[in-house]
């Protein structure tokens, strides 16, 4: 029997006087056991369908055709009163967001235990029992000692478990998960998707998946549903659209998608390493200590400790062979960070967020930083930014020592450091036109007159492809692709050597990332900018980047030529970070092939 | 431990500054008591008499001395003699407090039990469409003046519906107007802050997981969004005390009442520095004990403001299992 059909489904939600057709004839239908994957951007009406599934939609949207059958109950049009017997028992739904989407003043047993006190499952010994068998099974070691903690101390994984947890509780037949491993690091990710696997595998459980990651889709799902504004462009088994799509919206989310680009080989946006970078960069630089040691290099390792402390000089002997010091003809570095550590804490709480870490970024080419929650990769941003003296270690911009400026050569700094934010939508002030924003920092640092100001402001608004006419708008009537280009066109503004982009993609819709990705290796092609990229997202990271540092726990586990890096990671760790990168199980497969 | 005792000394600290602000404040007005109690041209005293009395209370001595003299007479209980009367200003406060706590702590809880009873009609699911009357409601009160509310409470209560008397009511009966006027302009800010935390934790993330798990509004609102939403409230309960006593000087002087208000309002016109100086310190007092208190409760009611010391446990042993 079919878990869940929904035939040509029609949602909209009334805004004002207006009323917009979120969902416009959307079809679908998952078997139990399977899942099925609804694929869209922002705005395709993805999450609406799901929602209009379980009667969850938000007070002015209302399903104004097609049919929804959850088993054998045609719930097409029933009342909330109705929806609340099915939701839970029924129907599970995994959040978004495992971080808010747990009471934060209830312990986390309670939060599981919560549903089945809502259905009257039996007495309170055997909700608490159920409780710690549930906690168990979704992988939660010492399920006793969680289940009476609170939300704050877990990790953002564990509380998805937990929430995954109380979706399974009452075995409902059906899980709705919306965009479930979306906020978590990739190897979270790639966990709790195995265990969403695994879930399917033992109890038969129905799985709707909602996402923005194609690549997420391709590797987990049975069948995929592409959404677009409402309609659906694309339908079947996830390998026969994956191998011949048919709609070209679907081909143009294949290209843009940049899990698929670099395992395909697809060509990465063809950034000009300067020849003397590429030549003096050697194949992979295991970091000078990792975390994990094999016991008969532990030895070896510690020698080269000794040594490195003994000899200081060792440190730019190594410097050279990276290229970083820059003899010869290779052009000088335009950053050189060394031994960086930054200690947070006092005595024997002191944590180093970041330890000993060291890298270089040769003119007019980026070098990415990449790492999960907690890697230091930002706390290094920020050094290098100015925002952060670390403990100790040193950054030099053109030869500039930049850790121990003040005041006017801090400033000074500034100008030629820029940086661009994640969120397009909060790093814009929303009272502001486009022209003040892009003037602003001139102004701030008394760059030409208010003529040539305005001169300039509309010169970069064209280098980022957007049309003079925006200049006069206000954020709020740009679209996140559009808000993003205004970050940049404001960074590039007082000329800056180096532009540090903290996720600045990582908000973005796919088709959206990837023109802004083009954009970003277009201007450094014509203004020669370096970049120093901070990123959670290898795959963005393998397309934009020439260098890379892999960061884990502060440390640096490997660093090299991106290329080199990512076809022969030499580091256990770099070797998970690459294998949990959605995608390649499709690949695998061969799926993909010609796709691209 | 150490946050405790941290917290009490800044306590302190604030005492102190309040004490000694008060001083310089009282001591700058143009005037003091022993002028107005003496230069009256009714009692004839001549102007070295005047000088003599001015000795005699200790008006003449530099006023670093005298700002030594109340401090270390404050920390020792002696908060001096009230210079209209001639009585120990302890005795004073001794006679009145207890009137004013009991107002004030009926006014209180009068308040929070106002202020939750607007929010709850202002959410009940079956009240959708009333709801915005409940949620105007504090913006009103908050409006209503308190000596107002005061006189048309009599007027309504004791002359026209003449359900309570107004010379000589019972204790009990004495009590249920003063406490409401206290209570309505204090429930207003309560009442508006409970209303607005509970319509944004209404829009948190974990309200939609537990709506999808199919709990119903009541649920919600009792079993999930309460105990958040009051946390924002708390915080402004500390803070309102001023306005409590703010509030009592005008209820008291309205309804006759003897208690720290009317001490308070007649200190004031007679600028009887020694009472004025421990009815300031009194309030401080009161005003930085109940925001301790408020201070220490928080880690009970917000589990995430708790030690540290569990989370800084929890969170290797959580890395490790993110590895894996």
């Amino acid at each position: 029997m079919t878990t869940l059909r929904i035939e040509d489904l029609q949602v909209s939600y009334t805004v004002g006087r207006e009323r917009l057709d979120v969902v416009r004839g959307v079809s679908l239908e998952i078997e139990p056991g399977q899942l099925l994957a609804v694929v869209g951007e922002s705005g395709s009406g993805k999450t609406t369908t799901a929602q209009a599934a379980t009667g969850l939609l938000a007070s002015n949207g209302a399903v104004t055709g097609g049919r929804v059958l959850i088993g054998e109950h045609d719930v097409t049009g029933w009342s909330e009163k109705r929806f609340r017997e099915l939701r839970g028992r029924s129907i599970g739904w995994i959040p978004q967001d495992p971080n808010n989407s747990l009471n934060p003043v209830k312990r986390v047993g309670e939060s599981v235990a919560e549903v089945l006190r809502i259905h009257r499952w039996k007495d309170r010994a055997a909700r608490r029992a159920r409780v710690i068998e549930l906690l168990d099974y979704v992988g939660i070691p010492n399920p006793e000692l969680r289940a009476r903690q609170y939300p704050h101390e877990l990790s953002g994984g564990m509380k998805q478990r937990v929430l995954i947890a109380g979706a399974i509780a009452l075995e409902p037949a059906l899980l709705i998960a919306d965009e479930a491993t979306s906020a978590l690091d990739v190897t979270v990710q790639a966990t709790i998707l195995d265990l969403i696997d695994t879930l399917r595998r033992d109890s038969g459980t129905a799985v709707l998946m909602v996402t923005h990651d194609l690549a997420v889709a391709a590797d987990r799902s049975d069948r995929l549903v592409v959404l677009r504004d409402g309609v659906v462009q694309e339908a079947g088994e996830t390998e026969r659209v994956l191998a011949d799509p048919a709609s070209a919206y679907t081909r143009r989310l294949l290209r843009d998608a940049p899990s698929f680009a670099s395992l395909s080989l697809a060509d990465p946006l063809r950034l000009n390493v300067s020849e003397g970078a590429e030549a003096g960069l050697p194949e992979t630089v295991p970091a000078a200590h990792s975390a994990e040691i094999t016991a008969e290099n532990r030895a070896k390792e510690r020698l080269r400790l000794v040594q490195r402390d003994a000899l200081p000089s060792s440190i730019e002997a190594s410097g050279d062979a990276l290229g970083l010091a820059g003899h010869t003809a290779t052009p000088a570095p335009v950053v050189v960070a060394r031994n960086l550590v930054q200690s947070f804490g006092h005595g024997g709480d002191a944590q180093r967020a970041v330890d000993d870490v060291s890298f270089s970024i040769a003119p007019g080419s980026t070098h990415a930083i990449v790492g999960e929650s907690g890697s230091g990769k930002t706390t290094t941003a920020r050094i290098v930014l100015g925002f952060q003296r670390p403990t100790s270690g040193t950054v030099q911009i053109h030869g500039q020592e930049i850790t121990t400026l003040r005041g006017n050569a801090l400033r000074e700094l500034r100008r030629r450091v820029q940086m661009v934010y994640q969120n397009p939508f909060g790093s814009l002030d929303p009272r502001q036109s486009i022209a003040d924003i892009v003037i602003e920092p001139l102004r701030n640092f008394g760059i030409g007159d208010a003529a040539s100001r305005r001169a300039r402001a509309a010169e970069i608004i064209d280098q980022v492809a957007l049309p003079a006419s925006v200049l006069t708008r206000r954020p709020h009537e740009l679209s996140g692709g559009q808000r993003q280009r205004v970050a940049i066109a404001r960074a590039l503004g007082p000329g800056p050597d180096v532009v540090v982009l903290d996720e600045a993609v990582s908000a973005l819709d796919v088709t959206v990332q990837a023109r802004i990705l083009e954009l970003l290796g277009e201007l450094q092609r014509e203004l020669g900018v370096s970049y120093l990229f901070i990123s959670h997202d290898l795959a963005v990271v393998r397309q934009l980047s020439h260098t890379v540092s892999v960061l884990r726990g502060g440390l640096v586990v490997e660093e090299g030529r991106t290329d080199s890096v990512f076809d022969r990671p030499e580091h256990e760790y770099t070797r998970q970070l690459i294998a949990a990168i959605p995608g390649r199980r499709a690949a695998a497969t061969g799926a993909l092939r010609s796709a691209s | 431990m150490r946050y405790v005792l941290g917290r009490l000394g800044q306590a302190a600290a604030v005492l102190l500054a309040a004490f000694t602000v008060a001083f310089i404040l009282l001591q700058a007005m143009p005037g003091d008591a022993i002028m107005i109690k003496f230069e009256n041209p009714e009692l004839g005293l001549s102007p070295d008499q005047i000088a003599a009395l001015r000795q005699a209370y200790g008006a003449d001595t530099p006023l670093p001395a005298q700002y030594l003299h109340s401090l270390l007479g404050f920390l020792g209980g002696d908060f001096g003699y009230s210079i209209q009367s001639g009585t120990p200003v302890r005795q004073l406060l001794a006679e009145v407090v207890p009137g004013t706590l009991i107002l004030a702590a009926l006014g209180f809880v009068s308040a929070v039990i106002l202020a939750v009873g607007i929010t709850i009609l202002a959410n009940l699911p079956g009240l959708r469409r009333i709801a915005d009357v409940f949620r105007s409601l504090p913006s009103l009160f908050v409006a209503v003046p308190v000596f107002w509310l005061g006189i048309v409470l009599i007027q309504v209560f004791s002359f026209q519906l003449r359900l309570i008397p107004v010379i000589n009511p019972g204790p009990i009966e004495g009590l249920i107007l003063p406490v409401l006027t206290l209570a309505v302009p204090i429930s207003a800010p309560i009442a508006q802050i409970l209303i607005r935390s509970v319509d944004d934790v209404l829009g948190y993330p974990f309200v939609a997981v537990v709506r999808a798990r199919g709990a119903d509004p009541w649920w919600i609102l009792w079993r999930n969004v309460a105990r958040n939403a009051v946390l924002p409230a708390f915080t402004m309960a500390g803070v309102l005390f001023g306005e409590l006593i703010g509030g009592a000087v005008v209820t008291e002087t309205v309804f006759g009442r003897a208690g720290v208000g009317r001490l308070t309002a007649d200190a004031v016109t007679q600028q009887d520095t020694p009472i004025l100086l421990a009815i300031v310190l009194l309030s401080a007092t009161a005003f930085v004990v109940i925001n301790l208190v408020v201070d220490l409760l928080y880690p009970v009611l917000d589990p995430r403001l708790g030690p540290r010391r569990r989370a800084r446990v929890a969170a290797p042993r959580e890395r490790k299992v993110v590895s894996v």
